[in-house]
């Protein structure tokens, strides 16, 4: 069955709904969607000492790298020497998810479609490179390798070309830590209103010397551990990898009989016009607010949220206090896998998007792991260390960004008929 | 297929921080004069050898916007915050909340990636780097500083597609009017030129058969919902925006693609389009565009806009270039109200698009 | 004092005014960064980044709570180098 030919019973002007029917992961805590739900199940931590740069000269070097990962399993068609680094992870990614959705790449070449993926900083794996190579060799000995893949585009782009998809746009969405919750939003958009047959969206990056010095040098890396919401919380550990999901209209999937792992039921975006780096608390509650309007649900029926939470004393006070805003007293359980997969930067609300909808699909709640002593600052229940068994229809996922970008995507459990 | 139709919506002004200048004026003058703006190849010093560039004269960022607000804003935010600047001074915009940013980059600024990056490796201590450089050498920091400038509290978004970039802002934003996310979006693409981008483009080029004049600069459109009444003002409506995706073999396919479908979906034939503005220029290296606009538009003479010999590769914003040097032009050429134009893009790493738009 | 300890001087008093934004007679020895200059703690964290770099030394996070007037700064960055 196809995902173009079987439209017949919708009438024009008609909102789809959208669903999402496969992941691809790349993370620290496992690769494929099976292992990483296992992880988050587990509350597996992908901390380890640092070995993408070098890091001699800073006091601790804590990170969350991804390893294991072998770029030729999944990336056929491209040369995998001209790819960057955080291109393999969403080019990999991709493939995964489209495999994961069951469907066919013939099928998919006939579609049409939209990619697109959000990131932090692109290349800027290779970018260190780059600059390497210039401090010995002066701006003429610079690596045209380097500078021929450093572009932002090319984690989009890639993508297409990896699984020779023409007739798709390829965007890369550079707005940093929200940007797989951008890409989502994008594609949700896309494929609601039928522009698109499919999406494929999400979020990828690489570890980066340029980001771990930038974090460290504002005071905001943890010496060890990521400990949201906790009193004793120190700062983010730097992550990497990638998540990408399919996005398509419920309709299609129903037709190919396709697992559907949720729906998509909306997002918001806005921007606090503000400050650069401080998150603001009442622009952070709007956001929310947006996206639950968007969706077309209540405060109260959210059952879970997963916090952008990135374990620095600013944010995790500020969203709390953003999240109390919106959802009074009773606010809804609020996690953070940044607990686990430290702050993966562009990745980051694709790869927890991913873990909201396996935690609607499998029925549980993902922990905050390293949790000691909940803050008195940030009141709210975040699930310390243990998964929880729960039934879950409408899940929350907050991506909030420097450069006062915000972007929340609510996602709900499939029901047929609702 | 059921595809939910869109009322085009409204370019009701645009800005241009040029090669020519700062503003509208000043480019359309440019333009107009065909003032030569590029250098002589090598004469500029931080650029490699034989590249000839086309930089915005008298561009300091302090300067520009004042003190205030301005210490370790960079060049590349520098030229979006001004044409940002002089979108707001358009009239009755929406409230904050209700107005967006969409800018397109090919990877921010480079020379401020380049040099934290470099900060964090030849000093005693790797974290020896400015604080408040490392906002800028995140791709969305000239996006967020328009916003906070000018309290633009609406969807803040960053798009990267290489060349095709001003395309995909004009696509995101198209989407967002329609979604109703925004009632008005500032979009286009900032690149600006520095050492570092001209050294990264030259030894990129150095691969793929040569580097063009680079040029710098801002366009941003102000792009608003489609109006109750259609008759309501602007400058001209955007009726389509198509994209294609290819591989190394296959440019010239993935052009002739978009711009045909662009024209299917404007639902006009080639006669009715009055200009063609490729990314890259008629002269070389890479004419594939114009190329294809021969083929397309065989024996109907549209008025054609080469930007790129004009003000070099704008990079992100060229396409933007494109569609301000489309709008200029109508203002001096008498009966195009209703005609269309076609804005192409063909980016080396695989983007292709073709917005078209129809004059007012 | 010292040529080279006016000089120290001169330069930790000019980096503090740029951050803050201000000219050298607006900023006193006790005057305060963010009670009467509205520093936020971000600038607070440039201007020990800047005088580490400027320096050569390195100051504990924690010191930040002293660091609160170009007295205070005097004192942690003096301390950290040895002065």
């Amino acid at each position: 069955m196809s995902l173009t030919g079987l439209h017949g019973t919708e009438t024009p002007n008609e909102l789809h709904r959208v669903v999402l029917t496969g992941f691809g992961v790349i993370s620290s805590i496992g690769i494929g969607a099976a292992s990483f739900a296992d992880g988050l199940r587990h509350g597996r931590s992908g901390a380890r000492p640092i070995s993408a740069f070098d890091t001699t000269g800073f006091a601790h070097a804590i990170g969350c790298e991804v390893v294991g990962f072998d770029p030729a399993q999944w990336v056929h068609n491209m040369p995998v020497e001209r790819l960057g680094r955080a291109s393999q992870f969403s080019t990999a990614a991709a493939r995964m998810a489209v495999e994961d959705a069951g469907l066919p790449l013939d099928e998919l070449r006939a579609a049409r479609g939209l990619i697109s993926v959000g990131t932090t900083d692109g290349e800027s794996f290779d970018l260190e490179r780059l600059v390497q190579s210039e401090i010995e060799g002066g701006s003429a000995g610079i690596d045209p390798r380097h500078a021929r893949r450093v572009r932002a585009g090319r984690l989009s782009a890639s993508v297409a070309q990896e699984l020779r998809l023409v007739d798709v746009e390829a965007v890369t969405l550079s707005t940093a830590c929200a940007a797989g919750n951008y890409a989502i939003g994008y594609g949700f958009d896309a494929v609601r209103t039928g522009e698109v047959d499919f999406a494929l969206c999400g979020g990828a990056d690489a570890m980066s010397r340029k980001t771990f010095a930038g974090f460290y040098r504002l005071g905001t890396i943890a010496p060890e551990v990521c400990q949201p919401f906790d009193r004793g919380r120190k700062g983010i550990l730097t992550g990497e990898g990638s998540g990408m999901l399919m996005l398509e209209r419920l309709s299609s999937a129903q037709a190919r009989g396709a697992r559907i792992y949720a729906e998509v039921l909306g997002y918001g975006l806005n921007c606090d016009a503000y400050h650069q780096v401080a998150p603001n608390e009442e622009s952070v509650a709007r956001c929310m607010a947006l996206a639950l309007e968007n969706a077309g649900v209540k405060p109260g029926q959210v059952d879970l949220i997963s916090a952008h939470g990135t374990g620095t004393k600013a944010n995790d006070v500020t969203e709390s206090h953003a999240i109390r805003r919106v959802f009074g007293d009773e606010a809804p359980r609020t996690i953070s896998m940044k607990s686990m997969l430290g702050h993966t930067m562009g990745a980051a609300s694709a790869l927890s998007a991913i873990g909201c909808a396996l935690a609607i699909d499998q029925g549980f709640i993902p922990p905050t792991i390293n949790h000691v002593e909940t803050d008195p600052q940030c009141p709210i229940d975040c699930v310390p260390n243990e998964a929880v068994e729960a039934d879950l229809r409408v899940v929350q996922n907050n991506g909030l960004a420097f450069g006062g970008n915000n972007a929340v995507v609510v996602l709900g459990k499939y029901q047929p008929g609702s | 297929m059921t595809t939910v139709s869109v009322p085009a919506p409204v370019i009701s002004a645009w800005s241009a921080v040029s090669p020519f200048g700062i503003g509208v004026d000043d480019f359309a003058e440019g333009l107009r004069s065909g003032r030569p703006v590029l250098t002589a190849p090598a004469s500029v010093e931080g650029v490699p050898p034989g590249l000839s560039v086309g930089m915005v004269p008298d561009f300091a960022v302090r300067e520009v916007l004042g003190r205030s607000g301005t210490r370790g804003m960079d060049r590349l935010t520098g030229l979006a915050v001004v044409a940002a600047g002089h979108l707001t001074e358009t009239g009755d915009l929406p409230p904050g909340e209700r107005v967006g940013v969409v800018l397109g980059t090919t990877t921010g600024s480079q020379q401020s990636m380049s040099d934290i990056t470099r900060d964090t490796l030849i000093h005693d201590k790797p974290f020896y780097i400015e604080t408040a450089h490392i906002p800028n050498a995140i791709m969305n920091s000239s996006a967020g500083q328009c916003a906070m400038r000018y309290g633009l509290k609406g969807p803040n978004a960053t798009v990267a597609a290489g060349r095709a970039s001003t395309l995909s802002a004009l696509m995101y934003a198209r989407r967002l009017l329609a979604a109703g996310r925004a009632r008005t979006v500032f979009c286009g693409a900032a690149e600006e030129l520095s050492s570092a981008r001209a050294w990264w483009e030259w030894h990129a080029g150095s691969l793929t058969g040569g580097t063009p004049p680079l040029g710098e600069g801002c366009v941003l459109l102000r792009l608003d919902a489609a109006p109750d009444e259609p008759s309501r003002g602007g400058l001209a409506r955007l009726v389509a925006v198509e994209f294609a995706t290819h591989g190394a073999e296959s440019p010239a396919q993935s052009v002739e693609y978009c711009v045909r479908r662009a024209l299917d979906r404007a639902g006009i034939m080639p006669e009715a389009v009055w200009a063609v503005a490729a990314g890259t220029s008629a002269e070389g290296p890479d004419t594939t565009e114009w190329d294809v606009l021969a083929k397309i538009f065989a024996g109907l003479q549209p008025y054609h806009v080469d930007c790129l010999a004009t003000v070099g590769d704008t990079g992100a914003a060229s396409a933007g270039f494109q569609l301000a040097a489309v709008l200029a032009s109508a203002t001096w050429t008498p009966g195009v109200a209703g005609r269309y134009a076609a804005i192409t893009a063909l980016d080396g790493d695989g983007s292709a698009g073709c917005a078209v738009v129809q004059l007012c | 004092m010292s040529t080279i300890d006016e000089q120290r001087d001169v330069k930790l008093k000019e980096i503090i005014c740029e951050i803050l934004e201000l000219e050298e007679d607006e900023v006193t020895e006790t005057s305060l960064f963010n009670e009467d200059h509205g520093a936020d703690s971000l600038r607070a964290i440039e201007i020990l980044a800047s005088l580490e770099k400027e320096f050569g030394v390195v100051i504990d996070q924690s010191e930040m709570a002293r660091m609160v007037n170009v007295k205070g700064v005097r004192e942690v960055v003096g301390e950290a180098a040895g002065w």
